[in-house]
């Protein structure tokens, strides 16, 4: 039918992306130049018969496209290679890193949601008066505050001059709050949830506002007053519904991105997550995980992007057209 | 100076034999904004009687449709209505709470919206739209509620009912949409319908199926209308009276026969004059020009003093921006605002 065929179009299209974006992540990389060169740079006593072994062991002797097909090949099958600095499997370490990052990112989305729809909905009933007023200019202070800084702010009030958080870290390295993973866990998730959650609710509030606000002055929003339903129903069903469509767009960047903001918020926490690794794998050079995360960054994207797709087809009946 | 307007209260309207449906009384809207308020509606007083249709008539701005919205009490922000009485089947509405008011809306008094293209929810389809509202005010089933909606579609033209049901607006013709919306309007019987221009959005084939439609629709059931239009061809065709506003204010009310043969308020006549007639020819030679009312509609927000109409007025006197005119019964049913017909007029402060 017309929604499967739209869905497998997509789909083939995001598989010419992901190749696309492979290619321009190879070459760069490759443009560097010979990793085992520049690692060894600053040792001379490597002979060149090592250096030609080394050659050979990570397959560097090879043409490009051989290369590039083989690195693809390993892709296709969940193998990213080992790491040069961690000499892990690369595929292991994302599984363990990434757990760490959806941690603090996903919550962080779900809490923004809740709370912009929140204040979104209220603002935008109360057009232009001062409640609106006030959240608007809280909303547009907190999407200018580069979110470093409002990181740096939370460590400091809460961990250094309250004391009631930990400003570093996933986990306890001695005791554990309350002698339980789970408790230490969310104890030390609070700050870099909350410095995450901030600013995607200041975005999320905004647009929830504006679209709804627009929505509100429809013809079909005073059709159903007229029509005698009530105040609740009219905003919640009619308009809240219509407004989340946009919404839905940036959910989608927020979910596919996550891992792209990510070093910022891993490296304010020092917080064990894919940020952190990707930052650490590029100061030390660790090709085979800058490549991967690279690749995930991107397949994340662009599948949430195709997800969010698919989900206006069952959310806006007009996509549904053909 | 002649004819000094005599100082008085307010002329009583025309006197009725069974009451009125709806009467409004000294219906006032204000917008307040940055500039000060804005008298959109100033003061109004007109009938509606069972089972006619009047027909509301001015240009963009006079009030008409702010004055419509009004007697469902949903005026959109920032405007206000800011005094009045609305008294329907024996009740003032004014004085209702909301929650009474909403059992009104849609139940008693149904509205069908100018745009039919924005006036329906575009994600949800016509059946779960219409029934929903059925369903809300009947406390009947949805099965119960779908069937009334398609009884509907089949009254008001719409072929293959149950499957229209189903779709959504996109999937319609602005003809089509216009019909969902007079059969929401008609979904509880209502006693008023109020129609805001239901035809101006609509080519003009599907303009005089839809005029017949309500036109039908009305007789059957006998339902009264309020007919909201800037069209002097529509009223004709549709309404049993008409009442001519300007400026926020009511000009002239009378039978449609008196409207159009003796039409006594310089601003009915003028809006008459203006119409072009199909046995005349136009051109830019000067007396084969279509007549146009002079000047500019006024600004609300800094109304003429006096009669609102004085500076474009060709019959304006000294004591038209000095009293502003009351509606003043001068025949059976036909009540005008013009100082210059015996109207009473209250000096400006």
């Amino acid at each position: 039918m017309g929604i499967a065929r739209y869905i497998i179009r997509r789909l083939l299209f995001s598989i010419v992306l992901i190749l696309g974006v492979s290619i321009i992540i190879f070459s760069l990389i490759n443009a560097i130049g010979n990793p085992i060169q520049i690692l060894l740079a600053e040792r001379p006593g490597i002979s060149p018969e090592a250096l030609d072994a080394m050659n050979r062991y990570y397959g560097l002797d090879q043409p490009i496209l051989v290369r590039y097909f083989s690195w693809l090949g390993h892709m296709a099958i969940g193998d990213f290679g080992t790491s040069i600095m961690y000499n892990q499997p690369v595929s292991e370490m994302l599984r363990l890193w990434g757990w760490e990052t959806l941690k603090i990112q996903v919550p962080a989305i779900l809490i923004a949601l809740v709370i912009a729809t929140l204040i979104g909905v209220t603002a935008a009933l109360r057009q232009y008066s001062r409640t609106d007023f006030s959240v608007m200019s809280a909303a547009l202070l907190g999407q200018s505050l580069p979110g470093f800084f409002v990181g740096i702010l939370l460590i400091l009030i809460f961990s250094y001059w309250l004391g009631w958080t930990p400003s570093y870290g996933a986990y306890s390295t001695r005791t554990l709050l309350f002698n339980s993973v789970i408790a230490d866990g969310l104890w030390h998730m609070i700050l870099p949830v909350a410095m995450l959650a901030f600013f995607n609710t200041a975005t999320l509030t905004l647009l929830m506002r504006s679209n709804l606000v627009d929505i509100l002055r429809n013809d079909f929003i005073m059709a159903a007053r007229a029509s005698g339903l009530p105040e609740r129903r009219v905003v919640y069903r009619h308009a809240l519904r219509n407004a989340f469509i946009p919404v839905l767009t940036y959910l989608g960047i927020l979910f596919g991105l996550m891992l792209g903001t990510a070093p910022v918020t891993e490296t304010v926490f020092t917080w064990p997550g894919i940020g952190f690794l990707y930052i650490a794998a590029i100061q030390q050079l660790d090709y085979p995980v800058i490549m991967a995360v690279s690749m995930t960054i991107t397949v994340m994207l662009i599948v949430t992007t195709l997800l969010t797709d698919i989900a206006y087809v069952f959310i806006d009946p007009r996509m549904r057209l053909e | 100076m002649h004819s000094t307007p005599a100082l008085s209260s307010k002329a009583a309207l025309p006197a009725e034999e069974a009451p009125p449906l709806l009467k409004a009384e000294d219906l006032h809207v204000h917008f307040r904004t940055g500039a000060g308020i804005v008298r959109a509606v100033n003061g109004i007083d007109f009938t509606v009687r069972a089972k006619e249709t009047l027909g509301l008539v001015g240009e963009s701005g006079s009030g008409k449709t702010i004055t419509s919205l009004s007697l469902l009490r949903l005026v959109p922000r920032p405007a206000e209505i800011a005094g009045g009485r609305i008294h329907f089947n024996g009740r003032d509405l004014m004085t209702l709470s909301e929650r009474e008011m909403q059992a009104v809306r849609g139940k008693h008094i149904a509205m069908v919206f100018q745009n039919p293209a924005y006036s329906l929810n575009p994600i949800l389809s016509v059946g779960d739209q219409l029934s929903e509202i059925y369903v809300w005010h009947e406390k009947v089933s949805r099965q119960a509620a779908f069937d009334r909606v398609a009884e509907l579609f089949n009254l008001v033209g719409i072929t293959d009912a149950k499957t229209r049901l189903r779709q959504f607006p996109h999937e319609l013709s602005g003809g089509i949409k216009q019909r969902v919306c007079i059969a929401r309007a008609l979904l509880c019987n209502p006693a008023l319908i109020l129609a805001d221009e239901p035809t101006t959005n609509l080519d003009v084939t599907i303009q005089s199926q839809i005029l017949d439609l309500l036109d039908r629709l009305k007789h059957r059931f006998g339902t009264s209308m309020v007919l909201v239009t800037h069209d002097m061809g529509v009223v004709a065709r549709m309404a049993d009276r008409i009442a001519v506003m300007y400026a926020g204010r009511m000009c002239e009310i009378a039978d449609a026969r008196t409207i159009f043969h003796n039409p006594q308020h310089p601003y009915t006549r003028a809006l008459l004059t203006s119409l072009p007639r199909v046995d005349r020819r136009y051109s830019e030679t000067p007396g084969e020009r279509l007549p146009v009312i002079g000047g500019r509609p006024p600004n609300l927000a800094a109304p003429p003093s006096g009669c609102p109409f004085h500076d474009r007025c060709v019959e304006a006197e000294p004591a038209c921006q000095a009293f502003v005119p009351q509606m003043t019964e001068i025949g059976p049913g036909h009540a005008v605002s013009c100082l210059r017909r015996g109207s009473a007029g209250i000096p400006v402060q």
